[in-house]
């Protein structure tokens, strides 16, 4: 909460200073699906998206970000990126079924109470790293007893 | 405000289902056949929309995505 942006933050660069307060690369529709099409074809993404996609994260939200990405770097304005953003999530989830991944496209409104494979493995890695630290901090005073030099001086008690 | 997709509504209402492509002509080659096309072009400007453009390439894309699952 505290984290938002106070009012009159974007007031504070100079109009013009942001790509999104420029006139946008791709006035069309046309030019913003040849863009999005040409980015989305290669190797790169298809199997990074896959990965995302595995990961459980809704195709909605995805889609979302990919426009608002490209209105973000001035690439398109925020209507054109509304227009093209169904043809995304449709893009988006014909990689899916390419890759042979069981998505969620994020169109449902029922609520998904099953919980997901990702967080559990969250939740483990947190848990197992608990684990290591409490082992090496009871291991550590063992090792300090057996590095414990003999004491040498010549008041040192025999 | 918490922040809202707007993704499923915008995928909904698309309804490329229902999106009917206008059929070419076929062209006659007959000898009085007519040489420009009389009918006036504001009659389908539904087909001039960015809307229909991306319909149009969504469904390509459903039927490549049908195809895969039923192969």
């Amino acid at each position: 909460m505290f984290d938002a942006p106070i009012p009159g933050m974007s007031l504070t660069h100079e109009l013009g200073a942001r790509p999104w307060q420029s006139p946008a690369q791709y006035t069309t529709v046309d030019e913003a699906v040849e863009y999005y099409l040409e980015r989305m074809s290669t190797d790169e993404f298809m199997n990074q998206m896959a990965d995302v996609l595995e990961m459980n994260v809704p195709v909605t939200t995805l889609a979302n970000t990919i426009q608002l990405a490209g209105v973000m770097d001035g690439k398109h304005s925020v209507d054109v990126g509304m227009l093209v953003m169904p043809l995304l999530m449709e893009m988006i989830m014909l990689i899916g079924d390419n890759a042979g991944v069981n998505y969620d496209s994020g169109l449902t409104d029922a609520p998904n109470n099953t919980t997901k494979d990702t967080l559990i493995e969250a939740v483990r890695k947190e848990m197992q790293e608990k684990i290591n630290e409490a082992e090496e901090e009871s291991k550590e005073p063992e090792q300090e007893e057996i590095e414990e030099e003999p004491k040498s001086g010549l008041m040192a008690r025999r | 405000m918490p922040l809202v997709n707007p993704g499923q509504k915008l995928y909904f209402n698309m309804d490329i289902e229902n999106l009917d492509v206008p059929a070419k002509k076929s062209e006659s080659k007959g000898l009085l056949a007519p040489v420009k096309n009389m009918m006036k072009e504001s009659e389908d400007d539904r087909t001039k929309q960015p809307a229909f453009t991306v319909g149009q390439h969504m469904l390509l894309f459903r039927k490549e995505r049908e195809r895969i699952k039923y192969v």
